[in-house]
């Protein structure tokens, strides 16, 4: 009954692990990160790399659940099929949320960042960054079941 | 009066909120149920923003209706769902093993609403849990000094929620 693909995902030490390799990566290439991570869809936190204490990974996975799901149900409303990624931009920087390729949208990778970095190419990073955990981890709508 | 009224549907996880939206709106309800991996709790799916539906009284007023995540790692969305909200629905559960004392953390979490009798206090599953007793939800009510009306209900029955609505805008 329960969705026990994310709950092994929660609790994976090598899958958390990965993750925030590819996070720090993603940091190291984006100066600009300020926090990046990992949720379910259901909004557990996963795995996470931030600057500094003033994100709360729990807190913001249950809003980047929330807000998926809510954008999922703005594109169905639309007739589109899903909603692959939503972005919060602001004067103070930019919130990214994407569905992790291969979960069915039963992971997302959040990053907030700053203004400093071209939004072309914080998006392109974070895109490259879950893909690289995908294939890291062989992730195909197959594994998820 | 205005002649819409924004009505939150509140309460534990499992406690029927989806289930009630969904057998009164008119149109089918807008979702964001995902798969659920919390074993604490035994359904495989989970609403984690709203629950949307509409419903439109013989009076021509019209109702929105909201229903919230029951998990307080969702508490977050209450506030924003509430805003502008004319009363609330709290639905207990009798099934879980303090159902009054899982019902404090919703008498708090909508406390303005509860504190000008806005609000009302449904219990699911009395059939089979039927303690405690509406009785001692009235009790408890009463002693914690915030008194509001106590129905059973059964969120799969329509007629039991429009009852339910019914009592909730007769007291707002």
């Amino acid at each position: 009954m329960h969705d026990d693909s994310l709950r092994v995902w929660r609790e994976s030490p090598v899958f958390k692990a990965v993750c925030r390799a590819e996070m720090d990566e993603l940091r190291a290439s984006t100066p600009s990160v300020q926090a990046a991570i990992i949720a379910t869809a259901d909004g557990f936190d996963v795995a996470d790399v931030c600057s500094d204490k003033r994100y709360s990974p729990a807190r913001l996975s249950a809003m980047a659940s929330s807000m998926m799901a809510l954008a999922g149900a703005v594109a169905k409303e639309a007739d589109y099929p899903d909603c692959g990624s939503l972005i919060v931009e602001s004067s103070g920087g930019k919130t990214i949320m994407m569905s992790l390729p291969g979960t069915d949208g039963r992971l997302v990778l959040l990053v907030i960042a700053d203004n400093s970095t071209p939004f072309g190419m914080l998006l392109m990073n974070g895109r490259q960054c879950a893909h690289r955990i995908q294939q890291r981890l062989n992730l195909t709508s197959d594994s998820n079941n | 009066m205005s002649s819409e009224h924004k009505i939150i549907f509140a309460g534990p996880t499992g406690a029927g909120k989806t289930t009630a939206i969904s057998q009164i709106s008119e149109k089918p309800p807008v979702s964001t149920d995902v798969a659920n991996s919390d074993l604490r709790y035994g359904k495989a799916t989970t609403t984690v923003a709203i629950d949307f539906g509409e419903l439109a009284l013989d009076g021509g007023e019209k109702l929105r209706l909201y229903g919230v995540p029951g998990q307080h790692r969702f508490s977050f969305i209450w506030e924003i769902a509430a805003r502008g909200a004319l009363g609330v629905i709290l639905i207990a559960d009798n099934t879980l093993e303090d159902p009054m004392e899982e019902l404090q953390f919703y008498l708090q979490g909508f406390d303005s609403f509860v504190q000008r009798g806005a609000a009302v206090v449904v219990v699911n599953r009395l059939e089979t849990h039927p303690y405690p007793a509406e009785e001692d939800y009235v009790k408890m009510l009463m002693d914690r000094g915030t008194p509001l009306p106590v129905m059973a209900c059964d969120p799969r029955k329509k007629d039991d929620v429009l009852t339910v609505l019914d009592v909730l805008l007769t007291v707002c």
